[in-house]
């Protein structure tokens, strides 16, 4: 199965075509500014190298969130866009799963970068059971949470530096640093493919205008 | 033999994402709207306002099914169309990026020409969609975000005469009907509750409103103080007068626009066009009282007056479409990684 994944979500941009478990190109940026407008141009490159057409995908996938709202609207735009027209199927992946690093035993924390005080968090078991589903507050706030099991957490994601000095006891995933290639693979493995939806996990902020 | 190049009917799709509307339409070279879909957000009239976060969050909702659609209303298919046309602003950015983004990502499929379109430019040759109107004409182009008179030249030559130096005249119109209650945006709901008024000119005389700039020379408007100083009448106003109330103040912003278009014509007419015409454009151009305001003003200047069907004055795609087309005639096609932007004057010369 050949699929095309981008994540604009998290705070690395990134494109991936993969073929079942092989990365056939992978691009990423750390610079995230402006990347929207380059967001399909990177992707037309990958298919360019593989010599592939869009309609010779199988499957089209998008990060979802939580991560940066706009990011979140441009991957989820380019793959629905890109499916719409390609008539290939398209799903989503979400950053919590993206970052997850479970390990027999272990709790594994998730912290997305938010760009704000309050991170996005969740506590996964070893089974992927939700300990604690997706919040979105202050790393204090959790790691308040998670005291007295420090030493069984691992933690995870591309905001984990944000929370470790909270938690002298607990540990740091030592897997890769997931991009839009992981993504890829994941969405593959998916059991069901369905229309990618944003996950916010924070309200639009509305406050009362003045008039 | 004839030139196929020239009879060739080439079918454009729109997309606007710009403020509080989801839009997608097809529209062809030969003016005609195969489909016209315009999905108004209503999150905002609890707000009283558009917040720009869940503008931007209801158009990624909304704008891929309004797509298929309009294509499927319109009986095209991907391969059927000439252009891709989107909205890349001025606007809210969140919304405007939706738009780009998906249009990019179609266009990229079936390697269709991209047209980037200023909002404002969709508005300003909605005229010549309906009509058969040459340039060089008059835009009054005035909205709830915009307010402007420019010369419209040619497809991208635009000079501006005048601007609002403050809120734009459709802003004062939707703030003062909220303030009166009439709910968000009030603009229309304003329009008909004046209408049961039986004696404008004397409303006009016990609501005596300011009117900035009246007067003044140059083209540019100004409505906030026609907007304070009518939140503060409101405070004391009688249910009973209500009516009377929005009469006069629909009539003061007629006075308003009709004296500064008024002046605008003369420095139009000082360039000779050959047909000379006032065109009005924008959502406030859809109220009735207004455009026949204006249409008089145009009259008593010799000119001819135009202004789009009321469904394509509010903002919608068949605008953008159009637009596209127009581009596309003249080659101006854009590059896949084109920019977005949430400032994009039509006059680049133009101080506001």
């Amino acid at each position: 199965m050949i699929c095309l994944a981008v994540n604009a979500a998290t705070s690395v941009l990134s494109v991936a075509l993969v073929r079942d478990e092989e990365v056939l190109h992978l691009y990423e940026s750390h610079e995230t500014r402006d990347q929207g407008n380059l967001l399909i141009r990177h992707a037309q490159d990958a298919l360019d190298k593989a010599g592939l057409e869009y309609q010779d995908l199988d499957l089209l996938a998008a990060v979802t969130g939580p991560g940066s709202f706009t990011g979140i609207r441009l991957g989820i735009a380019a793959v629905r866009g890109l499916g719409m027209a390609a008539n290939v199927p398209v799903t989503g992946v979400n950053s919590f799963d993206l970052y997850a690093a479970r390990k027999e035993g272990a709790l594994n924390l998730v912290a997305i970068e938010s760009w704000r005080e309050e991170l996005y968090f969740r506590l996964i078991d070893d089974k992927g059971q939700d300990v604690i589903a997706p919040v979105n507050i202050t790393p204090e706030e959790m790691a308040e949470k998670v005291k007295g099991e420090e030493e069984l957490v691992v933690v995870s994601g591309d905001a984990a530096e944000k929370i470790l000095p909270l938690l002298p006891n607990a540990h740091i995933a030592t897997q890769d640093i997931p991009n839009a290639g992981t993504a890829a693979r994941l969405a593959i493995a998916q059991a069901e493919h369905m229309r990618p939806v944003p996950f916010y996990l924070r309200g639009a902020d509305i406050s009362k205008p003045k008039s | 033999m004839e030139n196929a190049a020239c009879t060739l009917n080439q079918i454009v799709l729109g997309l606007e994402s710009s403020c509080d509307e989801t839009a997608a339409a097809i529209v062809t070279s030969d003016k005609k709207i195969l489909s016209n879909l315009v999905l108004s957000q209503q999150q905002h009239a609890q707000t009283g306002g558009v917040v720009p976060e869940v503008a931007a969050r209801a158009h990624l909702d909304h704008l891929d099914t309004l797509i298929v659609k309009a294509m499927d209303e319109a009986k095209v298919t991907f391969k059927d169309l000439a252009a891709i046309a989107v909205t890349a602003g001025p606007g809210l950015i969140g919304g405007v990026m939706v738009g780009a983004m998906t249009a990019k990502a179609m266009a990229a499929v079936h390697n269709i020409p991209l047209i980037a379109v200023n909002h404002l430019e969709g508005h300003a040759l909605t005229a010549r969609l309906t009509e058969d109107i040459s340039f060089p004409y008059l835009l009054l182009l005035v909205s709830g975000g915009h307010c402007q008179l420019l010369i419209v030249k040619d497809v991208g030559s635009y000079t501006q005469l005048g601007s609002t130096i403050d809120d734009a005249a459709g802003e004062c119109f939707d703030k003062t009907a909220k303030v009166l209650g009439l709910g968000y945006p009030g603009g229309s709901a304003l329009e008909k509750t004046a209408a049961s008024c039986t004696d404008v000119t004397a409303a006009q005389k016990r609501f005596a409103l300011p009117r900035p700039m009246v007067g003044k020379p140059g083209c540019d408007f100004s409505f906030s103080g026609l907007k304070t100083a009518a939140k503060r009448m409101i405070e004391t106003l009688k249910p009973e007068d209500t009516a009377d109330f929005c009469a006069a103040f629909q009539k003061t912003v007629g006075d308003i626009l009709c004296d500064r278009t008024s002046r605008a014509i003369d420095a139009y007419l000082e360039q000779a066009p050959t047909s000379p015409t006032l065109v009005v454009a924008g959502g406030v151009a859809a109220n009735k009282t207004l455009r026949a305001m204006l249409e008089q003003c145009a009259a008593e200047k010799g000119l001819a007056f135009a202004a789009p069907p009321l469904k394509l004055c509010t903002d919608n795609a068949a605008m953008i479409a159009w637009a596209g087309v127009e581009r596309l005639q003249r080659g101006l096609t854009d590059p896949i990684d084109f920019p977005v932007y949430p400032r994009w004057p039509l006059d680049p010369a133009a101080r506001r």
